[in-house]
């Protein structure tokens, strides 16, 4: 897979369309769903992987493969992400906030309860708490290469898995 | 809790997106295919006023001949040319993202 990924790129780079739509396929579900998880509404993290890719295809040529592709785009994706929330997000008063919205927005049935917890506990944590638990929560990446896409050291970012996972489960304790 | 029950509650708020989204991938290219029309409107529109201060500043009397304006004009129009070029340029980079 980073092979092919790194040949789309450099295809990309050499200004193939073609190429740069299929390396959009390929990696568009999972860097949605980390941005969705870190972003403020489905809308504003759309529009942020999109403005991912575009700075992908306009800074492609300068790809040396140190990371992979994937890490790359998400290191974009980051640099994106905490850009926005320097710009037009302001802290924790906007976490609650947009934490009951998306309350009143979630459908009623079982297991509901836990799932407003965990989302309110997640809107307390920090960007970069969030940002590492998002990527290795799932498996998706490991901790080294969470590290590389959001130019952490190893340390911190299994810290930050530790001790955001530790938070979510305390808050959820509390509560029952 | 497991680690996948946390992701679960987690996505609840924001549904994953799918594996294949065509809607996307143009919405993707259809900005690419904008912030390139909009560089090369960038582009020619600059050219267009480094020109008129080019032609102002070295061939005042061509300059002022061509829009038939005195001599007074000529320099606040150069003046404003001056001016506006560079304020331009920067508005235009910082809005379409390109520093």
């Amino acid at each position: 897979m980073g092979d092919e990924d790194a040949a789309l790129l450099a295809a990309a780079a050499a200004g193939s369309q073609a190429a740069f739509s299929r390396l959009v396929d390929r990696h568009q579900a999972s860097l949605r769903a980390f941005l969705r998880r870190i972003c403020h509404g489905v809308e504003e993290a759309d529009d942020l992987a999109q403005e991912t890719f575009l700075t992908a295809w306009n800074k492609a040529a300068s790809f040396r493969g140190a990371a992979s592709v994937r890490t790359w785009l998400f290191a974009i994706a980051w640099r994106q992400a905490t850009r926005a929330r320097r710009g037009w997000l302001r802290g924790r008063a906007r976490d609650t906030a947009w934490a009951e919205h998306t309350e009143l927005q979630a459908p009623i049935g079982a297991g509901r309860e836990e799932a407003m917890a965990v989302r309110t506990a997640l809107a307390a944590l920090p960007l970069e708490q969030k940002a590492a638990l998002a990527l290795c929560l799932g498996g998706e990446f490991s901790h080294s290469e969470a590290a590389e896409a959001l130019g952490l050291p190893l340390g911190t970012v299994k810290s930050h898995v530790s001790r955001g996972r530790g938070k979510i489960l305390e808050m959820l304790g509390e509560r029952a | 809790m497991n680690d996948a029950d946390i992701l679960n509650s987690w996505d609840e708020g924001a549904p994953a997106p799918a594996p294949r989204d065509a809607a996307f991938r143009m919405a993707v290219l259809q900005k690419l295919e904008q912030r390139r029309f909009a560089r090369r409107m960038a582009t020619m529109v600059a050219a267009g006023l480094a020109a008129t201060i080019l032609t102002l500043a070295f061939a005042p009397d061509l300059a002022r001949a061509a829009a038939g304006i005195g001599p007074q004009a000529g320099l606040i129009l150069l003046a404003l040319a001056l001016l506006a070029a560079p304020a331009w340029v920067l508005a235009k980079a910082f809005k379409l993202r390109l520093v």
